[in-house]
């Protein structure tokens, strides 16, 4: 094993010095144009797209050049296990990898970290492993595509992407990476045989080979409904498309200015006061606010947005730390730093990672800061009680400030806040009528005696995760009584079958996914558990199934199966549905049939 | 003979790729020791039928036994006994000679340096030349003393000299023969050279569409099929009704026939066929094979 992994990095040496030394030099450049620390999630997202399509076409190549078959002869006809072999390759490209990936990260960090005043916390010092990680996953996803049986081995591709949807982060999102590459690795290891497109066997190589394929059947399913969408943009019937959206619709709520959509709500209210207010609606200034989905944690690997804003009255930046849970502040003219703050007088920490928003104001999950350029000092301004987290910041809402948390809105005094930098108390506290992970949009007007909020619960219909999306609108009055004014259902404007599709085309993928997207992740408070879809839905998902099962009756009987394979490939296929049913044609080829043997020709002999 | 006396075994081997048929039942057992070459037009089956005992392709149906074991289970010990060289000599061409020596060496317990340098003689290689700089000759020679020096039991040689020039070949052939290494194994020779499997083999044996067709000692192959030349006026006998032609000619007005298992009674066909004159004549290993492999290849319905 030793000998074939000094061969590969012989083979692959010059590049990962050519593409370190590249990576280096690029990522150098943009350190001295930028804080590569303190980035938006995109560009995170950028590199970690790079580093894995690196790790692909590293993959892709190395296995290709060996997948021919005269090379395939040469590397698995020696005296050395097949997993020797395989592990040599995919050791030495590892490390390539890790040259090319991980150190040019390691080196930009620890100059940032030894010669500037920019911060660099533990969750920095991860990016490298991360990057280093992403890239070895791609490797392996391009080495399994280009081994196996390329009728289905392209599907290991889905478990990189993995990371683009997963919930996790910091050292949990390391990991998700680590599930990843242990069942990429898995994947290789099965497929890395005299024979990579014999089906595998053992019934769990089997399962790990063919769970890919079903998934990646269901995502391509579930994306030919675009053409469904296509077909109905070319024929002019999507609502999206309508030059006026369906009435009663999600679209119309989802688009409607806020005065209109306050009406919509009050048109069937039978409040003895809605007229009044609706003539109020036309005269007031509507208040919208579209709550937050994500906030920043702990030792998150990348940021939402960059956690650092600028003083400039005292030309300094103020950066957060997450180590230190303060922010560090370093001359905007001569890049010296120029100590820490924390919160009030005693330098307190931030209890959650804070973001800046606005010229002067922060928030984090708990509470939300000002800070004030004279005293160079951050006020706490606003706190939520405990157990509840923001999901929309402090914003002017007429005369006041309105806030939302994940279970209330919260109108604090607006006067006060301009006025002064202590603590404030909240005036009023209105309930929130629903779920905040499934609030599509908040509006309010102010009234004399209080405020009229609108609720739209609109926030996932798309993905079949909301199916009675519906509007409330409430009261509150100055002295903070709440009634309900009016609710409106609204109609979701694509059909069931559509929106619900990633249910029916196979209710276990999709459970399979939405846990593989929760992995590891904390609990979300802004998220929301997806609703129970409806019946018709339902009995679409089973007739799915049955469709699924006959199809496998069919089909395992033009293949080779034992008695007991066939059944369960029949059950699995009513159980899964569809998705299985397309692995298990693209797993087993048709079966050879052979004619009558002809007889040999009576000269041969031995 | 028990199972054991052959290196190669193979009951009933079949293997379709779609609707073709590349090895068609095929029974074919070669013993221990010598040099057996295996020959037949493209698409014989050759290739299928290394693969399949090297583990490489499952059979249709059939058993394909190599060194006595079942082909589709060969541990990292059975691939110690066997050596195998392919036409593209595909070997590291990034690494040096040395490096890919000492490899091999690690990596084979029962490596004979002797053998390696009384091949590697042949050959101006040097051991810091990169292997990718070596010429396909100088290459072919490095990868046959690299399987020679293995040690092997068995050797399969696949079409080793495919596309050398007629020096590498002869050195290649020479360094093969005069090895001591090639004498303690046994060597599966595939070519279609017919020279070189003059030279080399002690025992020829003929794949068509994925059958056995012959397997005997080459001489005796050549025994086989005779040449006569024939003067015989006007067109001569309908070539249907020729006992075991292989190949018909007409040359300055004489009919040259190739035929496979006749004896001096095919000379009393020829004239009762009106033959004025009929002589036999000895025929080549490489005329007889190519003949006899000519007789079945595929031609349209209409010729």
């Amino acid at each position: 094993m030793i000998d074939l992994f000094k061969g590969e990095l012989l083979r692959f040496r010059l590049w990962a010095l050519v593409a370190a030394a590249i990576h280096l030099a690029a990522l150098g450049f943009l350190s001295r144009m930028v804080d590569l620390a303190q980035q938006p999630l995109q560009v995170y997202q950028v590199f970690a797209a790079v580093y894995a399509v690196a790790g692909a076409l590293l993959g892709l190549y190395q296995m290709g050049s060996y997948r021919k078959p005269n090379q395939w002869l040469s590397l698995l006809h020696r005296p050395l296990h097949r997993l020797r072999i395989a592990a040599g390759l995919a050791g030495a490209s590892g490390l390539v990898l890790l040259c090319a990936v991980a150190v040019p990260i390691l080196v930009v960090a620890a100059w940032q970290d030894a010669l500037t005043a920019r911060v660099v916390d533990l969750r920095h010092w991860l990016l490298p492993l991360a990057g280093w990680l992403i890239a070895v996953s791609g490797y392996l996803a391009g080495a399994y595509a280009m081994v196996g049986d390329r009728r289905y081995s392209f599907a290991g591709f889905l478990l990189p992407n993995l990371f683009m949807y997963s919930q996790a982060s910091g050292v949990a999102m390391l990991a998700v990476q680590g599930v990843a590459i242990v069942f990429l690795a898995v994947l290789l290891a099965i497929a890395f045989k005299p024979d990579p497109t014999a089906t595998p066997r053992h019934p769990l190589a089997l399962a790990a080979v063919a769970l890919p394929v079903q998934v990646g059947a269901y995502f391509l399913a579930w994306m030919l409904g675009y053409g469904v969408e296509l077909g109905w943009t070319v024929t002019g019937t999507h609502p999206l498309n309508a030059p006026v959206p369906p009435k009663g619709g999600t679209i119309e709520a989802d688009r409607a200015d806020g005065k209109d959509l306050l009406l919509l709500g009050l048109a069937g209210s039978r409040d003895p006061q809605a007229a009044l207010w609706r003539e109020q609606v036309a005269l007031s200034d509507v208040h919208t606010r579209y709550p937050l989905r994500h906030l920043p944690t702990w030792n998150t690997l990348t940021n939402p947005a960059p956690l650092e804003f600028g003083d400039d009255v005292n030309n300094t930046l103020l950066v957060f730390s997450h180590d230190r849970a303060r922010f560090v502040l370093r001359g905007l003219l001569d890049n010296r730093p120029r100590g820490e703050l924390g919160v009030g007088a005693m330098q307190a920490p931030f209890p959650a990672p804070t973001l800046p928003y606005g010229a002067t104001y922060l928030f984090n999950a708990q509470a939300a800061y000002q800070y004030e350029t004279e005293q160079q000092r951050f006020f706490e301004r606003i706190r939520l009680p405990a157990g509840e987290v923001m999901a929309s910041p402090p914003e002017p809402a007429g005369d006041n400030i309105l806030v939302l948390s994940d279970r209330a809105a919260y109108f604090y005094p607006g006067r006060e806040a301009m006025n002064g930098l202590d603590l404030l108390t909240p005036l009023l506290r209105l309930p929130m009528p629903g779920p905040v992970g499934q609030l599509g949009r908040m509006d309010a007007i102010e009234l004399l005696d209080g405020y009229l909020v609108s609720f739209t619960y609109t926030w996932g219909v798309w993905g079949g995760e909301l199916q009675q999306p519906y509007q409330q609108v409430v009261h509150v009055d100055a002295a903070g009584k709440v009634h309900d004014v009016a609710r409106r259902p609204i109609h979701i404007d694509l059909p069931a079958a559509y929106s619900n599709r990633n249910f029916w085309l196979s209710p276990v993928i999709r459970a399979l996914c939405l846990g593989a997207r929760d992995l590891f992740a904390a609990d979300d408070p802004l998220a929301a558990t997806p609703e129970r879809v409806p019946d018709s839905v339902l009995w679409l998902a089973a007739a799915c199934g049955l469709l699924s099962l006959l199809g496998a009756l069919w089909l395992t009987a033009r293949q080779s199966h034992a008695p007991r394979a066939r059944w369960a490939w029949v059950l699995l296929c009513g159980v899964v549905g569809l998705p299985a049913l397309a692995s298990l044609w693209l797993l087993y080829p048709r079966r050879e049939r052979l004619p009558v043997p002809a007889a040999q020709p009576a000269q041969a002999a031995a | 003979m028990h199972s054991h006396d052959f290196v190669i075994q193979t009951r009933a081997l079949s293997k379709r790729y779609g609707r073709k048929l590349a090895l068609d039942h095929l029974d074919l057992a070669i013993p221990r020791g010598r040099i057996h070459a295996i020959v037949g037009a493209n698409g014989a089956g050759k290739s299928t039928l290394f693969r399949i005992l090297m583990g490489f392709m499952p059979p249709t149906s059939g058993e394909a036994r190599i060194l006595g074991r079942d082909s589709q289970s060969l541990t990292p010990a059975d691939r110690a006994r066997i050596g195998f060289v392919n036409e593209e000599h595909t070997l590291a061409s990034w690494m040096r000679v040395s490096q890919v020596t000492a490899m091999q060496r690690h990596q084979y317990p029962r490596w004979n340096q002797q053998a390696f340098d009384n091949v590697i003689g042949h050959y101006h290689v040097l051991p810091e030349q990169k292997v990718g700089q070596l010429s396909r000759g100088e290459r072919a020679g490095f990868n046959l003393a690299l399987a020679l020096a293995q040690g092997p039991e068995l050797l399969v040689l696949d079409e080793p000299t495919l596309g050398l020039d007629v020096v590498a070949k002869r050195a290649f052939l020479e360094s093969l023969l005069y090895s001591n290494a090639a004498d303690d194994c046994t060597v599966v020779y595939c070519s279609h050279q017919m020279e070189e499997i003059e030279r080399v083999a002690d025992n020829l044996i003929i794949l068509e569409r994925g059958q056995l067709t012959h397997m005997s000692a080459p001489e005796d192959f050549t025994a086989r099929v005779s040449h006569w030349v024939a003067d015989v006026p006007f067109k001569g006998p309908d070539p249907r009704t020729v006992p075991g032609l292989l190949e018909m000619q007409r040359l300055d007005g004489l009919h040259h026939y190739l035929v496979l298992d006749q004896d001096d009674g095919f000379e009393h066909f020829l004239r009762a066929c009106g033959a004025r004159n009929a002589q036999s004549m000895p025929v080549s290993l490489d005329r007889a094979v190519n003949a006899f492999l000519a007789k079945h290849h595929a031609a349209p319905a209409a010729a």
